[in-house]
């Protein structure tokens, strides 16, 4: 019956318009720590011809799971996460690890008997991260957003290696008005974050995203961008524990010029 | 070697505190990558050469128990001898009795990992055989009795001081106050000192980057030109390989040459590639009168029939070590053992028995380097989470990841539960951190904040402000 | 031992879920060691003539050979003194014993044969050359002694621009020609790229680690 209200629901949202039907799926992250990236996903979506939904029934893809080889319970979220995004036209994500853990892990999880594989199939076909679903499947050209400044971009690996996001973020951050993109001189470089790596290895990832901190303020960029939230907290908390003035926010943030609210890792004064 | 890969983290923090291995890992991150991009962007054909490279060694694997015998069948054809080893142990009694029979006080050795693996050095010497790592990298980690910090450049880890410190250590009949600032001071000295240890050599033992079932041939792969002083010039030539490195022809080797310098060094080819069959010929006046080859299995065999059959393909290059974000900040002693990095990572578990070294698979961040740049296409992160999978399915993983990811997982397999623990956590968290929008330290995050400041979260969760907006669901 | 043998091939086959290979596979993978076949060989070296020589020349200076160009063998000694005489080294060569090489007007201190640690100049004469990588390929034999290559420090190879292949596969397809009593591999094939080298030192590139620090070719014809 719930899902019955949920196709309904459906129905009627594309019969409005002749607008694409998209399932937001939001990333625990974003839910939790930083809900402005959510709401910049949701106006580029809006801006740009779709009705976006939320579907309530989402919490956790199931990567930090399947990464750390718990099968199992990779493969409850996984079918959790199937079962509340089904009924879109498309779902996206704003974080590559998130879309590339569905897109290219779910078909993975289960056997070619399983009815979930099918699923899990069609639900990776028409499931993309936000910018790279903007620029290649809406063929967004441009966005009308302001902020001066030079950014600099950091490649996360997932959204690079999985889903080929790189060029992408930096077509559309051009058209930001008042902003250049400055590259650090490696910009594909791990962050050093890798999930629950950040805490089990904390020496080990600290040298790392150090060597990346010092690549981003080489850049003497105003602000970090990427898109990935993991990433971004990781390298912000750094850059704020080492006092740094540079400031992280969600390629999002920026793309949809929503930048009021503090970056990351800073307060409200 | 004795390994100390179960001392992962204690080797991990002597490491991290060492200024002079930071340098020269630095050197090894940048140097050797733009190196290999160099040479790729040169080579139109590269990437359909490694898609080649797969194909020829799925081919292989699965056709293994054929070319090794075709392989073992030409080399005695041609007057050789195969010796097949099922462990190290058996392979170092193998190679002991040959030295033995060879009546050898002294044996030279090009690179070889096998030979590393197996410990080979420590058990001739401790059988009143001297050997003599001839490799200039090896050379210098011999003298200092360390294990090998890279698969291709073993003493990537010093600088010229150290080394140039270790040869006046060592090579005590010289002058003690000769120059050695130089890197080409000591050249020349390796050079001159190790010339004679090549001529007086007995025996030589060479590794092989693969095996010629067509022709019986073992080949190797050197700049140097040491792998050839050692096979040449002594009475007999030792080849010692593990059993996956065989191909079936000569143009077969001839892929597998096309990408394997260009991923490390950046070179087209070695300078030196030797394909060498058999003992020499009645006719010859060079070369060794014996040639033997030692055919190692210690666990290949096993690894072709399970989840790690992919990294049967490796040839060695090194290339992930040069890429891997945590081999590049811990270095190649952290691992513990003769293979580290990314390879490392899946083949000493593999090898020397997970619980020996269950660490090194989980010190990754799936970054995904390791796999973009394999000439074999291996997919090493894949690996890597088999054995994580392995230690879940074991009740072996660590005690934070279990209530960690149990705990988390509990949760969000209940989104209504979720979203209520959410609003409430997160608004207060969000509350405490308004200000200064992070914490500096906070309970169960010491792994996090110990380095890093933890971002606070906004307040109310995404899911919340979306219902009070009303927003579709 | 042979107990090892068998245990391993048993592990293998087990691994692969299979027993020993039927009879109609094997004879199709015996038919194709027989009659190997090229893979992918890059359209670089499938080059000939004059330009399969200019990228033979240019690939090999880039891994720091020296190279000359002559008319004929005759010329040969007179471009190998002149290359010794410009770089300040000894005019002491020590040449393989090749019919061709032994036919030219050397200098009297010349000699033949294999090489020892005394000799500070080796000559011998390239079996072929292969334009894709600027490779030098010898054979050993009676003619042409290994050390030759190894030992010396300075290593100058005569090339006839004849000999000169484009890719690694012609080099194969040549050597099976030979079928010298049946079995065409000699003891040692050499496939040499450039003087001896080493950056295990700091990264420091450097010449002349064991194996010569220097290579002359000395090119010779028309291609």
């Amino acid at each position: 019956m719930f899902l019955r209200a949920e196709i309904f629901k459906l129905v009627a949202m594309s019969a409005q318009s002749e607008k694409h039907t998209v399932g937001l799926f939001v990333t625990c992250l974003v839910d939790l720590f930083r809900p402005s990236v959510g709401f910049a996903a949701v106006k580029l979506l809006e801006d740009n011809g779709c009705a976006v939904a939320v579907p309530r029934a989402q919490t956790c893809c199931g990567q930090p799971a399947h990464n750390a080889g718990d099968k199992k319970n990779a493969k409850d979220l996984a079918r959790q996460t199937i079962q509340a995004l089904e009924g879109f036209e498309f779902v996206v994500a704003p974080s590559g690890s998130c879309a590339g853990m569905i897109k290219k892990h779910y078909l993975t999880l289960f056997t070619e008997t399983d009815p979930w594989k099918k699923r899990a199939e069609d639900l990776a076909a028409k499931t993309y991260e936000l910018v790279s679903f903007l620029t290649d499947v809406l063929k967004v050209k441009k966005v009308e957003a302001q902020l001066e400044g030079v950014a600099t971009y950091h490649d996360s690996c997932s959204g690079l290696r999985e889903l080929g996001i790189k060029n992408q973020p930096r077509k559309l951050l051009k058209t930001v008005k008042g902003l250049t993109v400055k590259e650090a001189s490696q910009p594909e470089a791990c962050c050093g974050f890798g999930g629950l790596f950040s805490v089990k290895y904390p020496d080990i990832s600290n040298a790392i995203v150090t060597a990346k901190t010092d690549d981003l303020e080489k850049t003497e960029a105003d602000i970090v961008l990427g898109g990935d939230l993991g990433c971004l907290m990781n390298i912000a908390g750094k850059l704020k524990r080492q006092n740094s003035k540079l400031q992280v926010r969600h390629v999002a943030e920026v793309l949809a010029g929503m930048t009021e609210k503090p970056a990351i890792g800073e307060g409200e004064g | 070697m004795h390994p100390t890969s179960n001392r992962f983290e204690t080797n991990v923090a002597e490491a991290l505190a060492d200024e002079q291995l930071k340098k020269a890992l630095a050197r090894t991150a940048v140097g050797l990558p733009s190196a290999r991009e160099r040479a790729v962007a040169k080579l139109p054909e590269f990437e359909a050469l490694r898609d080649d490279a797969v194909a020829l060694k799925q081919h292989v694997l699965e056709h293994l128990d054929f070319y090794l015998e075709r392989f073992e069948q030409k080399v005695i054809e041609q007057g050789g001898k195969v010796h097949w080893c099922a462990t190290h142990e058996e392979a170092r009694q193998t190679i002991l009795k040959i030295c033995r029979d060879a009546d050898a006080k002294t044996v030279t050795k090009g690179k070889s990992m096998i030979g590393e693996e197996i410990a080979i050095n420590d058990y001739l010497e401790t059988h009143g055989i001297e050997p003599i790592e001839t490799d200039l990298g090896e050379y210098i980690i011999q003298i200092r009795k360390e294990p090998p910090s890279h698969i291709v450049g073993p003493a990537i880890h010093l600088n010229k001081e150290q080394v140039a410190e270790s040869f006046r250590k060592t090579h005590t009949d010289l002058p003690p106050d000769r120059p050695l600032d130089d890197p080409a001071d000591m050249l020349k000295e390796a050079r001159t000192l190790l010339r004679q240890r090549f001529l007086k050599a007995d025996v030589g033992i060479t590794g092989a980057n693969f095996l010629v079932a067509e022709t019986g041939t073992t080949a190797i792969v050197t700049n140097e030109g040491n792998g050839d002083l050692t096979q040449i010039l002594p009475r007999v030539h030792i080849a010692i390989s593990s059993i996956e490195k065989v191909v079936p022809t000569l143009e077969d080797a001839d892929t597998i040459l096309r990408v394997l310098a260009r991923s490390i060094t950046g070179q087209d080819l070695s300078v030196y590639t030797t394909f060498s069959t058999g003992p020499k010929r009645p006719d010859d006046p060079d070369g060794p009168d014996e040639f033997h080859v030692v055919l190692l299995d210690a666990g290949r065999s096993e690894m072709l029939g399970n989840e790690f059959k992919d990294m049967l393909r490796c040839i060695r290059c090194g290339a992930c070590l040069c890429y891997c974000p945590v081999y590049t900040a811990i270095g190649g002693h952290a691992y513990g053992w003769v293979y580290s990095g990314p390879m490392g990572a899946v083949l000493t578990p593999a090898i020397l028995g997970h619980e020996k070294a269950a660490h090194l698979p989980n010190a990754s961040t799936f970054c995904g380097r390791c796999e973009d740049v394999c000439p074999v296409r291996i997919p090493i992160p894949k690996m890597l989470r088999h054995w994580r999978e392995r230690e879940v399915e074991q009740g072996k993983a660590s005690a934070v990841s279990r209530i960690a990811l149990e705990g988390w997982a509990f949760i969000a397999k209940r989104p209504a539960l979720y979203h209520t623990l959410a609003n409430l956590k997160y608004s207060v968290l969000g509350l405490l951190g308004r200000k200064k929008g992070r914490f500096a330290s906070a309970p169960f995050t010491e792994g996090w904040t110990k380095h890093r400041d933890l971002p606070a979260p906004q307040g109310k969760t995404f899911q919340q402000l979306w219902s009070e907006k009303g927003g579709r669901r | 031992m042979s107990g090892s043998r068998e245990k391993i091939l048993s592990t293998l086959r087990k691994s692969l879920g299979r027993g020993p290979l039927d009879a109609a596979t094997v004879k199709e993978l015996e038919k194709n060691l027989r009659r190997p076949k090229n893979r992918v060989v890059p359209v670089r070296g499938r080059i000939k003539g004059e330009k399969r020589l200019e990228l033979f020349s240019k690939m090999a200076e880039a891994c720091d050979c020296t190279l000359a160009r002559v008319g004929s063998l005759a010329e040969v000694p007179t471009a190998a003194k002149e290359f010794l005489r410009a770089n300040n080294l000894p005019a002491d060569l020590r040449i393989a014993p090749q019919p061709d090489l032994q036919a030219l007007d050397w200098p009297k201190n010349a000699t033949f044969g294999l090489a020892g640690d005394e000799h500070p100049v080796g000559l011998v004469k390239a079996w072929a050359g292969v334009a894709e990588s600027g490779t030098l390929m010898t054979l050993s034999g009676p003619e042409h002694p290994t050390t030759l290559n190894f030992l010396p420090d300075t290593f100058i190879a005569v090339l006839e621009a004849k000999d000169l292949l484009g890719t690694y596969e012609e080099g194969w397809k040549k050597l099976r020609g030979r079928k010298q009593s049946g079995a065409f591999m000699p003891r040692t094939v050499n496939w040499i790229t450039g003087p001896s080298r080493s950056a295990d030192i700091e990264l420091t590139l450097q010449l002349g680690v064991h194996g010569p620090r220097r290579v002359h070719i000395i090119v010779v014809g028309e291609a």
